[in-house]
């Protein structure tokens, strides 16, 4: 097991966020984990990244215990966090953004291979690496938050909300580039409220309500389930 | 009404002042883009470089240069102390009690000085070349007041290609747009704060050693008058950004220098006043400063 989250417990102040979830990612796969707004879908993420502590639980990474690691150390280790809304630097360079997914990284020929990787899968930022990220459409700045995300080289992709705001056609490549990353073999952990997109291309899906787990399974499963279509997939 | 050299005159010593502001803005700037903290313990490392630069030109027989160098490495260092033993402990706590502490500290280290050295001011006596007044053309100025410009600007272009050249000067620019992101992006924010802190107590350090030669004496709250225009300096170029913080530091340097040298004698003594009236002016028309980058941080 590559990621294994177990009995996750998040607190912001009194209120309880997440209660007590157990997931799974394997290597290779594509999972997600869809819900609607506030179900816990982004603290999940955020928990694993060690930006928020958990009250209870634990997260191993490759059978080592890294719940309580510094999220720079959590980065190193290869998960990789794509965070909600881009958050891109806007007043940096596409380039320098992208040098900064690559921060810890001293390999520098191995770099400059990921930086032609990430390019030639978003070639628009080929032709924009000059420009200051602040400059880019929306699109271009959630190809460019992916593209950053990547450029650790990470064993495992968080993906938070990555078709949110998006025109509908910008949907659909923003989810064949996810296919795309899946085929080359990036395991990739998908947070989506588009529940019927992120179904279609996932393998396993989790779905999170009001912080527990109340569904899982195969993906293609899932979006048969009855309940899943009426509450997530309009019917 | 004004003859061509005197206002020639009165320019270059506005670039003098300005020089100094512009160092001491730059970092609170910086400390501020990353922290959200109003650190108004800088100008006392101002004070600590200017004592360390005393110590060493009446106590060793080291050239001139190392009096400058040596206190901005040291103050670097206590800059990195400080936030290591007062700052980073209340990380993620209200920005109030970072506010607090840093005047807690700025009181610690005005006192220390006055229980370890006494707060007499001290004469603050320059090697004769130093005070030396040169000629050029229809100004003049003093070998000191060139010396300062020139350290200045080359303290800047320094830092300005670290912050544009090297990983840890970008990072330094990333974490001040969004400190939860570069996390993510697995940028070590501790190791960036630290730089923060050590270039700009360093800063500060040239600084002081600018402000006690322009003055002739030191004395423990000198660090105070310095820290609180730098503050207006970088407050009006837009706080958090280091372009704002030199564009500031020279703006009021002139400002200062024109109320004076232009206004009738009898308004000098307001020149202060004249600083933060024109603060609020700036502020009136750009909220967030001249050069404010990116928006408001949340959370």
């Amino acid at each position: 097991m590559l990621l294994e989250v177990e009995n996750l417990s998040v607190y912001y102040d009194s209120i309880q966020a997440l209660k007590g979830i157990s997931l799974q990612v394997d290597e290779g796969e594509l999972v997600t984990i869809v819900g609607s707004n506030g179900a816990g879908k982004t603290t999940t993420l955020l928990t694993i990244s060690g930006i928020l502590r958990p009250r209870h639980g634990t997260i191993r990474f490759q059978g080592q215990d890294i719940t309580y690691l510094a999220p720079h150390e959590i980065v190193r280790r290869g998960i990789s966090h794509c965070p909600e809304g881009r958050q891109i630097f806007t007043g940096l360079t596409v380039m320098e953004n992208l040098l900064m997914g690559a921060y810890h990284r001293r390999d520098r020929e191995r770099v400059a291979q990921d930086l032609a990787w990430v390019q030639e899968l978003f070639p628009i930022l080929a032709a924009r690496r000059r420009q200051l990220a602040g400059t880019l459409s929306g699109g271009e700045q959630q190809m460019l938050a992916i593209a950053r995300a990547l450029m650790s080289r990470p064993k495992v992709l968080l993906l938070d909300e990555p078709s949110l705001g998006l025109a509908p056609m910008l949907v659909d490549t923003i989810f064949e580039v996810i296919q795309q990353l899946r085929a080359q073999g990036v395991t990739v952990l998908l947070v989506e409220q588009n529940a019927y997109q992120a179904l279609r291309v996932a393998d396993r899906a989790y779905v999170l309500e009001t912080g527990t787990i109340k569904l899982s399974g195969p993906a293609q499963e899932l979006a048969r389930n009855e309940e899943v279509k009426k509450a997530y997939l309009g019917g | 009404m004004f003859s061509l050299p005197y206002i020639a005159q009165q320019l270059v010593n506005g670039l003098t002042l300005g020089s100094i502001y512009a160092l001491v803005a730059i970092g609170l700037s910086i400390v501020y883009g990353i922290l959200r903290l109003i650190n108004f313990a800088h100008g006392d490392l101002l004070m600590v470089g200017a004592y360390l630069a005393l110590a060493l030109l009446l106590n060793t027989a080291l050239p001139l240069g190392a009096a400058v160098l040596l206190p901005m490495i040291i103050v670097g260092g206590v800059g990195v102390l400080v936030e290591r033993l007062a700052y980073r402990p209340l990380r993620g706590a209200p920005e109030v009690a970072m506010l607090i502490t840093s005047l807690a500290v700025s009181s610690v280290i005005q006192n220390g000085t006055i229980m370890t050295l006494s707060a007499q001011p001290r004469a603050f006596r320059l090697p004769q070349e130093l005070i030396a007044q040169q000629k050029l053309g229809v100004v003049s100025f003093s070998t000191l007041d060139a010396v300062s410009v020139a350290l200045a600007v080359f303290l800047m272009v320094l830092l300005t290609l670290f912050v544009t050249r090297t990983r840890v000067g970008i990072a330094m620019r990333a974490c001040a747009e969004n400190l939860r992101a570069a996390r993510l992006m697995g940028i070590n924010i501790n190791q960036v704060i630290a730089y923060a802190f050590a270039i700009g107590s360093a800063l500060a350090a040239a600084a002081g050693f600018m402000w006690a030669g322009r003055f002739g004496s030191i004395e423990p709250f000198m660090g105070f008058l310095p820290g609180l225009k730098a503050f207006v300096a970088a407050v009006i170029g837009g706080i958090g950004s280091i372009p704002g913080a030199m564009l500031g530091g020279y703006l009021l340097g002139f400002a200062e220098i024109f109320f004076v040298g232009f206004l009738p004698p009898e308004l000098s003594g307001y020149r202060d006043a004249f600083v933060f009236t024109l603060l609020l002016l700036v502020l009136l028309i750009r909220p967030r400063g001249l050069l404010a980058t990116g928006a408001e941080r949340e959370g």
